[in-house]
């Protein structure tokens, strides 16, 4: 009975014992890997409420899986070596645009920025801010090591400062301080009196630094801003107008003169709308009568021969 | 031609034979397999039924049922848990879990714990208000936690307008489920 199927197996199996071998071996083969993987225990992650990586404002992007965990060891490695002491290590974890503008290349200007904001070891944590483009901005949360003391006779507080994080050379490199990104604009207003250019926009997290150079082509004294007059000089953000909040010197000229000044302007690097001007708008062309001693616009205004304004594009 | 072509179907036949054989005992194997799991588990429970659980188990069910709780509850059952050892007078246990330089600042040695405890912290009336909860820290150094809360004793006379009761703080730094370090405000005779 069955005598021609019995014979037909075992055929089959003659014929394709080495493949049927072949099959089984690889079989037992996911078995046991299958096994192994089930038995590997995944590392322990805490339930908590922290969530680094998610962007706190509406962003276009955000930080790629693949990126997280080694932003996570730049800033460790940063905190680190600044917590030891390391400045230097510290400093060469920096993008080189950071170490040019915010500590004007020099490490003695970054150990003391260092040394200030690590006086002692201190603890941390971050938060993925916002995002520009592959520019991963996140806020850096230092605390003194508190629970060697469980806060006695100490307030509760900490420091906080937004740091950039992006791609240089292959290798992820940190901006701090603030500091996010600069421009060379070179852009130039010019007209019978005056040329202003404006040479760099540099750009922290909270305001942006322009450098004005301005050269006085008249054989009069010109006044762009001195502080006396007001809305002198802002900076135009779609509908807003934004009034200086640091001049580093006044931006007055003697005939044929040159020179360079440092205006700052609040404005969030993620704001949506760029600024797009900076308005001169009180430039004044003094008459021989100025002398410089005049305390109020309206006495300023009486010795100048010409009022007028100057538009400078920053974009 | 027609010869070759049968003994194709042939093969074809037998090959599904085979696969399908393999595959009803691959089912059965797994079958067996999720029928004897659940019987042993029933089996060990029936004995831990019977027996009283040893201090692995209890921390074990300790763990699991705080590794169900949120950030917050978990530190709050911490902290519960320092103030349950104090009143059972299990000083050592409490005094584990503080971290070691803040032992070393504040309580050299267990007595000093002790006596400290004994003043502030051990009593059965004792009340607890958990005002603030705050996480710092990160995933790679620990999550470190800074709890206010009020202590007061619930017999205590009610206060005048314009005196308060001092919180005190205490910050934990969570490794792992049931493994932390903590550390508390410690009041000073002066205050």
């Amino acid at each position: 009975m069955f005598l021609k199927l019995r014979l037909q197996v075992r055929n089959f199996f003659k014929k394709y014992k080495n493949k049927i071998f072949i099959v089984i071996v690889i079989w037992v083969a996911i078995l046991i890997i299958n096994y192994l993987l089930g038995q590997k225990k995944e590392p322990q992650v805490l339930n908590t409420t922290y969530t680094p990586h998610n962007v706190v404002l509406l962003s276009d992007t955000k930080v790629p899986e693949k990126l997280q965990n080694p932003i996570e060891d730049l800033i460790e490695d940063y905190v680190n070596k600044c917590n030891n002491k390391d400045y230097k290590g510290a400093y060469a974890l920096l993008t080189e645009d950071c170490k040019n503008h915010a500590f004007n290349n020099s490490l003695e200007e970054f150990t003391t920025y260092a040394s200030s904001i690590f006086p002692e070891k201190k603890r941390y944590s971050i938060q993925n801010y916002s995002n520009i483009g592959n520019q991963y901005i996140y806020n850096l949360k230092l605390i003194n090591d508190i629970i060697t003391t469980g806060l006695t006779d100490e307030t509760y507080a900490y420091y906080e400062e937004k740091i950039a994080i992006k791609q240089e050379n292959d290798e992820l490199k940190l901006s701090v301080n603030d500091y996010m990104s600069s421009k060379e604009l070179k852009n130039v207003a010019e007209d019978d009196y005056l040329k202003i250019r404006i040479e760099t926009k540099e750009q922290y997290y909270d305001h942006e630094t322009y450098t004005i150079r301005a050269t006085n082509k008249t054989d009069k004294n010109v006044v762009i801003f001195d502080g006396v007059a007001g809305k002198e000089m802002y900076l135009i953000s779609g509908t807003d107008q934004r009034a200086p909040s640091v001049v580093d010197s006044k931006l007055m000229l003697i005939p044929g003169e040159t020179k360079t000044i440092k205006a700052t302007f609040s404005k969030y690097y993620d704001e949506q709308v760029p600024a797009d001007h900076i308005i001169f708008n009180k430039i004044r062309i003094m008459t021989d009568e100025y002398t410089g001693e005049e305390e109020t616009e309206e006495e300023q205004l009486k010795k100048a021969s010409r009022v007028y304004s100057i538009n400078a594009s920053i974009q | 031609m027609s010869n070759i072509k049968k003994k194709n179907n042939n093969q074809k036949y037998i090959a599904i034979m085979v696969i399908s054989f393999i595959i009803m005992i691959a089912a059965v194997v797994l079958i067996v397999i999720l029928i004897a799991k659940p019987k042993n588990k029933d089996k060990n429970e029936n004995i831990q039924a019977n027996q009283p659980l040893t201090e692995e188990e209890i921390e074990a069910q300790e763990k699991d049922e705080i590794k169900s709780m949120p950030e917050s509850k978990r530190m709050k059952r911490y902290i519960g848990m320092f103030f349950e050892d104090i009143e059972e007078g299990k000083y050592n246990n409490a005094y584990s879990v503080l971290n070691e330089d803040f032992k070393n600042n504040y309580f050299p040695r267990l007595e000093d714990f002790e006596e400290y405890a004994k003043k502030y912290f051990n009593s059965d009336t004792i009340a607890i208000t958990y005002d603030n909860v705050e996480r710092l820290g990160n995933n790679k150094t620990g999550n470190m936690y800074v709890i206010w809360t009020t202590i007061t004793d619930i017999f205590m006379p009610k206060l005048e307008d314009d005196e308060k009761i001092e919180q005190t703080n205490f910050v934990i730094i969570e490794k792992n489920y049931n493994d932390y370090e903590m550390s508390f405000s410690v009041k000073t005779d002066e205050e």
